[in-house]
């Protein structure tokens, strides 16, 4: 009995508190958070911890990542030449290194965000009408 | 290569910056939202992730792996400089001596005491410096062969010091070798000569094939340059890298006749002396 009380708290803890990286993993669409990235970094050049921040905030703390993960990407959309870095200063007069949106990068903004739209018109039609 | 080395650690060292500011500036704001450094510290963890898994994918994707150092050191490059190869034995010796808890007898057999014998009970009498013998007949053979093909004093001399490297390489090989044949505990004297006899005729054919190993690599290098030509150019019998080093050259070659035997490890570019090319789909070589 012990064990299944301690279940159900364990199961209402993880029911309350917002989503975490594994359970998003499961839900955010493969490449989505590229897409996010290059949404924030439309409004100008950040360094990750400011695109994190900056995410965090636009989904109200829903959406909350691995913040390491998003190096990675950020890494990989600099490869294909969406986005390039520049070393500068931050607020508190630290070494960071600056991410901003190249033009093929605002590019492949449109494109996702049109692709995006479809997709979720479509699920939505779907789940509207099934 | 340095400035290849060079670059590869600066991606590397990218990541770990990025990563210790995205973590100080994370401590700041939960210390000033009033938890104590334990509960910061596992706050931190939980929010940015596992570091290894995260540097591992970012390196990946910025070229800072271990696959890339190896990328970066450019091997073939490495491996094609004349100076390799002495670097590459010269070490192998060294290992084999640091290696070694005889060192002093392997030492004193290559240098002081050539006629050692190993007797091998009762069925033959192996001596220690076959080894000595052996590469002593390939040296023979093998200047004869480089006096044929000497193309320049310089590739005269970067095959000498190879091969002497090498023959020095072998004789200690086979010096460990007996060594080690001595120390083991045999059963029988029949499995005592069965190994033995096993290990000389080994060795015998591990010696002709490095010296048909050594001649094709004398043989693929560039006489002007020494590198190990990689889109080498057939001219007559001279294979170089380096055409119009050649030309000025007192080595540059007398026939230009088409040969279909070609040498080196890369795709070659046969010249004839009409000017046409082989194959026929290959640009002749530039001038540099």
């Amino acid at each position: 009995m012990a064990l299944f009380s301690s279940l159900d708290g364990l199961m209402e803890s993880i029911s309350d508190r917002p989503m975490t990286a594994r359970d998003q993993s499961d839900r955010l669409p493969p490449g989505k958070l590229q897409l996010l990235v290059l949404r924030v970094l439309a409004s100008g050049a950040m360094h990750g911890h400011g695109i994190s921040r900056r995410l965090a905030a636009l989904s109200s703390d829903w959406l909350q990542l691995e913040e390491g993960s998003l190096y990675p990407c950020l890494y990989r959309m600099e490869k294909r030449g969406w986005i390039e870095s520049k070393p500068g200063v931050s607020e508190n007069n630290r070494r960071a290194r600056f991410y901003s949106l190249t033009g093929t990068g605002r590019k492949q903004l449109l494109a996702d965000r049109e692709s995006w739209r479809k997709f979720s018109s479509v699920v939505e039609r779907v789940l509207k009408e099934a | 290569v340095w400035r290849s080395i060079w670059r590869w650690h600066l991606r590397r060292r990218r990541f770990s910056e990025e990563w210790e500011f995205h973590r100080e500036l994370l401590s700041t704001e939960l210390r000033a939202a009033g938890l104590n450094s334990k509960e910061v510290r596992q706050a931190v963890k939980r929010r940015l992730g596992p570091r290894s898994r995260w540097r591992r994918d970012a390196l990946r994707e910025i070229d800072g792996s271990w696959r890339d150092f190896l990328n970066a050191l450019d091997l073939s490059g490495l491996a094609a400089s004349c100076w390799f190869l002495p670097a590459m034995l010269a070490l192998a010796i060294v290992l084999l001596l640091i290696c070694d808890p005889f060192r002093a007898r392997l030492l004193s057999s290559l240098v002081t005491q050539p006629r050692e014998q190993v007797p091998l009970r009762r069925i033959v009498i192996v001596p220690a410096d076959f080894a000595r013998f052996t590469w002593s007949l390939l040296l023979c053979f093998e200047f004869m062969w480089l006096n044929d093909h000497r193309r320049s004093w310089r590739m005269a001399a970067y095959a000498v010091l190879v091969f002497v490297l090498l023959a020095a390489f072998g004789v200690a090989v086979w010096v460990a070798g007996i060594q080690l044949w001595i120390a083991i505990a045999w059963p029988s004297d029949m499995l005592q000569g069965v190994c033995i006899l096993d290990f000389l005729f080994a060795y015998a054919g591990g010696c002709l094939l490095a010296a048909k190993w050594w001649r094709r690599d004398v043989s693929a290098r560039c006489p002007v340059c020494l590198r190990r030509a990689r889109a080498p150019i057939v001219r007559g019998s001279v294979t170089t890298c380096c055409s119009t080093r050649l030309k000025s050259s007192r080595y540059a070659p007398q026939a230009t006749a088409f040969s279909p035997k070609t040498t080196g490890t890369g795709p070659s570019v046969k010249v004839q002396s009409s000017g046409k090319t082989w194959p026929p789909d290959a640009k002749p070589p530039r001038a540099r």
